[in-house]
């Protein structure tokens, strides 16, 4: 208990909460920014970490954190760019909603339900991280393949064409496995290309196939609207929503524990926990077939996810010393040149700054709720601005985005490609959404069941004699037919 | 019968995509190390699937082509005028990717823009025609908007783009 | 009067050359990180830049080029203007690449400026399987004739390339799993799926330290700062000793004075009490090298890291 009041009072002084602000303006900055990764604004203000104290320093990029990851999701809604992976489940909802007019419920709702993710990662990290950390241990190689396969089968449910849907969840697949093979490291699909060896970009492939292609698909609407349509998209009043947000709290908690559970699984690729949350909402709602079409328990089933996975992969990283993704590693190195090497001995040597951190970590959350409260009807001018002017603007934005990422000309190349890929699977019904599933989840699904099958001397019973991994397979199993009993129903209902 | 031709062409396409990377996994080296799978297992057993799902999907397409009698009332000038749109705008970033390393970053983004824009405003019949003030103010427009891009990125962000190496740019 | 103008001139060009190169660095410097930011030696980059910066007075702009492993990178960096301002930082990938054959550079191709830190690969078994010290370990698994299920943080890594000469070197099998990063192998190994980890201190100290993996020996010439328990192979009575590094280079051809400029630089740095800190917490061990002693260590590292990268690729 006493560590706690010494760490409010480490965390409640003027420059610390300055810091700590800073930071996720940042983050938020950046994060609206397609291609510019929460790992990078860490790694951008990592030196002036240098020097301050600890908990000053580690809170600025706590902050950094939380505001990239909220960030995404304002240009996914307003522009249909996922600046990452675990912003395209809010794609799906969020930009069909703006496009409607209603581009200021979509964000403020967004924004409410991010804080409230946020919230609940941050009290389930300063409850339940050693817990935590213990069950996370407990998945091995044939877990990761189960909960992969689990995931898989959420294409099912993302998409409208079930033979199609699929057919786009393996082109992902396959595209996933090209590069230097995980467990022998044979080239495969490379054509000597070095930019290749360590597989498609996921970035690049992210944008190709949701921003580029819209503005591809915006190209061609542009001539097609009776009255050519110069202006931009209306816009309603931007404020955040808490009533509505607050009315689906079900939604709100499921999501926000799958968020922390799947976050504090290092290395489970944690963009899939929006995806599961948008699936198990739809699975849960009374109201299933408006999913994709601008639904706001879309959009909170995504958005509290995506913000919950923040606190849950801190657990791994502050107990274990294990950073499940980038942004946690390069958070986990700002600890170490603070000083403070992450593990159990944290929590009992060093008491005040955990619980700073913590408390750093709520504080950033706030900060990161207040900025958006403030920061919505700016973002919200971006729609004004003329649609042709627009486009070209988005492009430009892409391109360098994608271009940061490695500095790297292919990548752009690698865009543009997924571009046309993802603008005639668009428009001939198969869906981007199932696509990048695969490209995520092909190699955690290829590397751990051929990792499983190795380990285990090519004896495939692993599968179903551990229980995490068995009862992944079976509810894997369940939804599949839950999926298509719904697709089934709302075809004949509609039909 | 307008819809399922192009349509059908692209499962053609897809399928023949899919087809050559099936034939090329054939020629992935390396073998399956204690009692694992292969490198080359996935690839091919991801395009079998993925070939089989196509044929049914393209099957479907057909089947509903051939009974569906509305034909797409899309309006042949429009539906060529933004093909036109789509095919300048993918060259253009084609192109743009081209030049990026070697006219740096400032110059190639204000030309994108300024021609992006251009190819917009001048394909399209309801708007007014180009003045002379409309296309200073796009030249305008697209160098600060390059600029202000680059300084943001370059400063800001720290991160390094290709410049042509004068003035800075 | 001609001999005047001419000495003069001769001056005045000697003067500007020394000016010239008293200037350097006159912009930032471009320090290429081969790997994404987050990895270990994005992290050591960072923790540099500050003290260099303020050694050298100018900017460093770190450009992380991820891609094939080090590949991408490497290949920019060797190709870049030999004016002194593109720096990046060689490890043992800088000779497992070549060694792989996926590269078109070799390690000759680079200008040596400094070796900062050392840190051994450390072998760390799951503590409960039983193994408390190396010879326990290669007796049991002799005896037993079973394989060890040995983590690596990646195919064709140097950790990877690491466990399959430490295998040799003992007479034992190791079933070498490679992961997609150090911290998964670690995840594996802590949670039981695999009997151990071959890996570099800075991934293992949280684990070893929360009492889930032991540390059975570790590569280096001397022990770890980090694993200060930990004996060496050496000490073991093997002759094997081989450690990870992390410096400074740059394109071959640059000129001596931004060697020195460099040299000086992280001489300063190495002293700064922060960069020291970030250092031990990384589990890294600070042992400066320059010159001809820095030429012969590379020479004798690369030949050893790109033998056995060549057998791991036939």
């Amino acid at each position: 208990m006493n560590d706690y009041i010494d760490a409010l009072g480490l965390v409640f002084q003027g420059y610390v909460l300055l810091a700590i602000a800073g930071g996720t303006l940042l983050g938020l900055i950046m994060g609206a920014l397609p291609g510019l990764t929460a790992a990078m604004a860490i790694a951008l203000l990592l030196p002036l970490t240098f020097g301050m104290p600890p908990v000053m320093g580690v809170g600025m990029l706590l902050g950094t954190l939380c505001g990239a990851i909220a960030g995404g999701s304002v240009s996914a809604t307003l522009l249909n760019i996922p600046g990452t992976p675990s912003s395209v489940a809010t794609t799906l909802d969020a930009f069909p909603m703006a496009r409607s007019g209603q581009a200021g419920r979509a964000l403020g709702i967004a924004i409410v339900a991010s804080f409230l993710g946020g919230i609940f990662s941050a009290v389930v990290l300063s409850v339940l991280a050693p817990p935590i950390a213990e069950f996370a241990l407990r998945f091995g190689a044939p877990e990761y393949f189960a909960l992969s396969v689990f995931g898989l089968v959420i294409i099912a449910s993302v998409s409208k064409n079930l033979a199609k849907g699929l057919a786009a969840g393996l082109i992902g697949l396959l595209l996933a496995t090209v590069g230097s093979d995980p467990m022998v490291g044979s080239a495969r699909f490379t054509y000597g290309n070095m930019s290749l060896l360590t597989g498609i970009n996921l970035l690049p492939a992210l944008i190709g196939l949701f921003a580029v292609s819209q503005v591809l698909a915006d190209v061609v609407d542009y001539f097609k609207t009776e009255k050519a349509d110069t202006s931009s998209t209306p816009v309603d009043k931007a404020s955040p929503r808490w009533i509505e947000v607050i009315k689906h709290w079900k939604v709100v908690l499921t999501s926000s524990v799958i968020g922390t559970i799947v976050g504090a699984i290092p290395g489970a690729g944690g963009s899939i926990a929006s995806f599961l949350s948008y699936d198990q909402a739809k699975k849960m709602s009374k109201t299933p077939e408006k999913f994709g079409k601008g639904h706001p328990e879309g959009i909170i089933a995504s958005e509290s996810s995506n913000n919950s996975l923040v606190g849950g992969s801190l657990i791994p990283m502050l107990t274990l010393g294990v950073p499940g993704e980038a942004a946690t590693a390069v958070l986990m190195g700002g600890l170490m040149i603070q000083g403070i090497r992450p593990g159990p001995t944290l929590f009992t040597e060093q008491g005040a700054i955990i619980y700073g951190i913590f408390i750093a970590f709520f504080v950033a959350n706030i900060f990161m709720m207040l900025f958006q409260w403030f920061g919505i009807r700016l973002f919200i001018k971006i729609l004004q601005i003329p649609r042709k002017l627009l486009m070209a603007m988005i492009l430009v934005f892409c391109v360098i985005g994608v271009y940061a990422v490695d500095s790297n000309i292919f990548n752009v190349y690698l865009m543009l490609a997924f571009g046309v890929l993802g603008f005639f699977l668009n428009k001939y019904g198969f869906g981007t959404a199932p696509v990048i599933l695969g490209l995520i989840l092909g190699p955690i699904a290829e590397s751990n069941l051929r990792r499983a099958l190795l380990v285990s001397g090519g004896d495939w019973s692993v599968f179903v004699s551990r229980p995490i991994s068995l009862a992944f397979l079976l509810v894997a199993l369940l939804f599949l037919a839950f999926s298509l009993w719904q697709n089934a129903k709302h075809k004949t209902t509609s039909a | 019968m307008q819809r399922p031709i192009p349509e059908a062409t692209f499962h053609i396409v897809l399928i023949g995509l899919v087809g050559y990377f099936l034939m090329e996994s054939y020629s992935i080296r390396g073998s399956a190390a204690g009692g694992s799978l292969s490198p080359a297992f996935f690839p091919k057993a991801i395009c079998v699937f993925l070939i089989v799902l196509l044929l049914l999907s393209l099957v479907r397409v057909i089947i509903e082509g051939v009974s569906s009698k509305d034909a797409d009332e899309v309006r042949e000038s429009s539906f060529r005028v933004s093909v036109i749109a789509w095919v300048t705008v993918l060259a253009l970033l084609i192109l743009y990717a081209f030049l990026l390393e070697p006219l740096g970053y400032v110059v190639t983004t204000a030309l994108l823009i300024f021609c992006m824009v251009s190819t917009l405003v001048l394909l399209n019949k309801q708007e007014q025609k180009a003045s002379l003030k409309g296309v200073a103010g796009l030249a305008g427009f697209s160098i600060l908007t390059s600029l202000a891009i680059f300084i943001l990125f370059s400063k800001g962000f720290s991160i390094i783009l290709p410049t042509l190496g004068i003035a800075g740019v | 009067m001609k001999k005047t103008i001419l000495t003069l001139s001769v001056a005045a060009a000697a003067l500007s050359s020394a000016l010239a190169f008293a200037d350097y660095p006159e912009k930032n410097i471009e320090f290429i990180v081969p790997w994404n930011a987050g990895g270990g030696a994005d992290n050591v980059v960072r923790a540099l830049q500050n003290p260099v910066e303020e050694a050298l007075g100018t900017n460093i702009v770190v450009r992380n080029i991820s891609g094939g492993g080090g590949a991408v990178g490497f290949s920019t960096a060797v190709a870049a203007k030999t004016d002194g301002y593109v720096m990046t930082i060689p490890t043992n990938a800088t000779f497992t690449l070549e060694g792989l054959g996926n590269v078109g550079f070799s390690y000759t191709d680079f200008e040596y400026i400094a070796r900062v830190l050392v840190e051994p690969y450390v072998l760390a078994v799951n503590s409960q399987k039983g193994w408390g010290s190396l010879e326990e370990l290669v007796n049991d698994l002799k005896e037993n004739d079973r394989p060890l299920m040995v983590g690596a943080s990646g195919v064709g890594s140097s950790t990877h390339i690491m466990a399959v000469a430490l295998a040799e070197e003992l007479g034992v099998h190791f079933e070498v799993v490679p992961y997609d990063s150090g911290a998964n192998a670690v995840t594996a190994a802590m949670g039981g799926h695999i009997d151990a980890v071959v890996l570099n201190p800075s991934e293992v100290v949280s684990a070893i330290d929360s009492g889930r993996l032991n540390a059975v020996v570790t590569t280096g010439d001397e022990r770890s700062g980090a694993l200060p328990d930990s004996p060496t192979m050496l000490e073991e009575g093997y002759d094997f000793s081989i450690s990870q590094w992390r410096g400074i280079a740059a394109p071959k051809g640059i000129s001596q004075e931004v060697e020195d400029r460099w040299v000086e630089a992280i001489q300063a740095a190495v002293e700064d009490p922060e960069f020291q800190r970030a250092a031990e917490m990384m589990g890294s061990d600070i042992m400066p090298l320059y010159g001809d002693e820095l030429d012969a260590f590379v020479e004798n590292t690369a030949q050893l890291m790109i033998e056995e990268a060549e057998k791991l690729a036939q």
